[in-house]
C-alpha cells in the first residue's frame, strides 16, 4: 500500500467533503454536550469491576482538551487523544483540499485487503493502551 | 516515466507501468474506456483518447475483462429495498414493504440490496424512520412520566416536569441531525471493523445501505411500548449481520464480530472474560472427566 496525490475520479464520492462534514459536525456536537455539562454515559465495566474499559478516559480528556490541557488529555487515554489528534489533522487536510478544490491523498493498495501485520499491529496498540489503563488505574502512572 | 493511474465504475484500478498498460491493451485487460491519469494531468480521461498519445496502442473500444484486479467490486446490481422505487410505489407503500421486507427476510433482502445509487436514498429513509421512531418513544416516555414519575429517565429525574417536558421536546428536535451523524460514524467503525477481520470485500457504501436499512427498519419495534426497544435493538443486530454477511458476501463469524468488537472494545470486555471463562470451565471439566451431568427432568 503506497500513497498517491491525483484528483477526483469523475463519479467517485467525495471522502473528503463527506468525512469532513461527518466529523465536523460530530466535534461541534461533542464539544456542545460536555460545554453543557449534559449528561455523559458511566462505563459499566467500570462500575462493576473496577478495571477501566479500553475507552475510558475519553470524556475526561476532552474536558483537559476543551481547557488547553494537551499533556493531561494525553495522560487520560494515549490512544484515543492521538485518534482524535488524528481526526484533527484530517479535518484541516480536509477542509484546504475541498475549498481549494485540490488533488486528493490516496492510498494505492497491493490488494483490498488490510495487511495481516496491520492487523497485529492494531491489536497491540489497543492491548498496550488498555493495560496502560488498568495500571494507571493502579496508581503505577501519573493521574492526569 | 511516472505510473498510469487505471479507474473503472468510479474505483481506483491502481497505478501501473507504461509496460504493464501496454500488456493490459493486449489481452483485454483495460479498454478504451477505462480511465487513465498521469502526473501532471489535471483531469482523468479515457485511455482511448490517452493511448495514443502515450505511444501506446489503441486499447479495444468493449469492455472484455481478462483479470479483474477488484473480483469483489462491482457485481450484480439488485432490486432491493422497494424504498429505493418509492417514486412509483408511493411513500408509505415503500416504507411498509422496506420495513416487512428487512424484518421478515433479510437474507433476500440484503442479498437482492442495490449496491451502488449513492448514500442519499438510506440515509433518508435512516433519518426519516429513526427520527419519527425516537418522538414515539419520547412520547411514550412523556405520557409515562405524566402518570407515574418514576418513569423519568434517570439523568432527568430530578429536574422538574417542565425542564423534563423541554429537555424531551428539545431531543426530538436535534434528533435528526444527530442520526445523521451517528449514521456515518457507525457505519464507518463497523466497516473499519469487518476490513479488520478480511470480511469487507464491498465499498464502504454496502455497509453503510446494510446499517441504514437495518437499523432504522428495526427502530419501527419501538412502537411496541416498554419492550419495543430492546426488541428493537436485537432484532436490528439480526438484521445487521444478516445483511453484512449477504452483502459483502462474507462469513456470519465476521459480521458478527464486526458489530460486537466496539461495543466489547467499548464497556463489554466483561462479557468476553466471562465467556473465555465458561470455555476455560468447560475445557478443565474435560481434563477432569468431563463437566458433571445435569438431572435430566422428566
Amino acid at each position: 500500500m503506497r500513497p498517491c496525490i491525483r484528483p477526483l475520479i469523475p463519479g467517485e464520492p467525495d471522502n473528503e467533503l463527506l468525512w469532513g462534514s461527518v466529523l465536523a459536525a460530530g466535534s461541534l456536537i461533542a464539544v456542545t454536550w460536555l460545554s453543557l455539562g449534559l449528561p455523559t454515559p458511566l462505563c459499566p465495566l467500570h462500575s462493576l469491576t473496577g478495571i477501566p474499559c479500553p475507552t475510558c478516559g475519553i470524556t475526561r480528556g476532552l474536558g483537559c482538551l476543551l481547557h488547553g490541557n494537551i499533556a493531561a488529555a494525553f495522560l487520560f487515554n494515549p490512544l484515543c487523544m492521538a485518534i482524535l489528534f488524528a481526526v484533527l489533522l484530517y479535518l484541516l487536510y480536509a477542509t484546504i483540499v475541498v475549498i481549494g478544490g485540490f488533488p486528493r491523498l490516496r492510498w494505492i493498495p497491493s490488494s483490498t485487503h488490510i495487511p495481516g501485520l496491520l492487523r497485529i499491529a492494531v491489536v497491540l496498540l489497543f492491548a498496550a493502551n488498555w493495560i496502560y489503563l488498568i495500571l494507571r488505574e493502579r496508581n503505577l502512572f501519573p493521574s492526569g | 516515466m511516472a505510473n498510469i493511474h487505471i479507474a473503472r465504475h468510479q474505483q481506483s484500478l491502481g497505478s501501473f507501468s507504461e509496460e504493464e498498460i501496454r500488456e493490459g491493451i493486449r489481452t483485454g485487460r483495460f479498454s478504451a474506456d477505462d480511465l487513465s491519469w498521469r502526473e501532471g494531468m489535471p483531469a482523468w480521461k479515457p485511455l482511448g483518447e490517452m493511448a495514443p498519445q502515450w505511444g501506446l496502442e489503441n486499447p479495444p473500444p468493449s469492455l472484455e475483462v481478462v483479470v479483474d484486479p477488484l473480483p469483489a467490486s462491482k457485481t450484480s446490481d439488485g432490486n432491493e429495498p422497494a424504498w429505493e422505487d418509492r417514486e412509483r410505489l408511493g411513500l408509505f407503500p415503500a416504507i411498509l414493504k422496506t420495513v416487512e421486507a428487512v424484518l421478515m427476510r433479510p437474507s433476500q433482502t440484503f442479498a437482492a440490496m442495490k449496491q451502488t445509487g449513492g448514500l442519499a436514498h438510506p440515509l433518508l429513509y435512516f433519518v426519516l424512520l429513526s427520527s419519527t421512531m425516537f418522538a414515539v418513544s419520547a412520547i411514550y416516555q412523556m405520557a409515562a412520566t405524566t402518570l407515574n414519575p418514576v418513569f423519568a429517565p434517570p439523568q432527568l429525574s430530578h429536574t422538574s416536569k417542565t425542564s423534563f417536558f423541554v429537555a424531551m421536546i428539545g431531543s426530538i428536535l436535534v434528533s435528526p441531525a444527530l442520526y445523521v451523524v451517528s449514521s456515518f460514524i457507525s457505519s464507518g467503525i463497523t466497516h473499519l471493523c469487518l476490513k479488520l477481520l478480511g470480511g469487507a470485500h464491498k465499498p464502504f457504501e454496502t455497509t453503510f445501505r446494510v446499517i441504514c436499512y437495518a437499523q432504522a427498519s428495526a427502530s419501527v419495534l419501538n412502537l411496541l411500548p416498554l419492550c419495543g426497544s430492546l426488541i428493537g435493538l436485537i432484532w436490528g443486530a439480526y438484521c445487521i449481520i444478516i445483511g453484512l454477511k449477504e452483502a459483502h458476501g462474507t462469513e456470519g463469524w465476521r459480521a458478527t464480530v464486526a458489530i460486537t468488537l466496539p461495543g466489547l472494545l467499548c464497556c463489554g470486555l466483561f462479557l468476553l472474560a466471562a465467556a473465555a471463562a465458561g470455555v476455560g470451565i468447560a475445557e478443565l471439566g474435560k481434563g477432569f472427566g468431563g463437566m458433571p451431568q445435569l438431572p435430566k427432568f422428566p
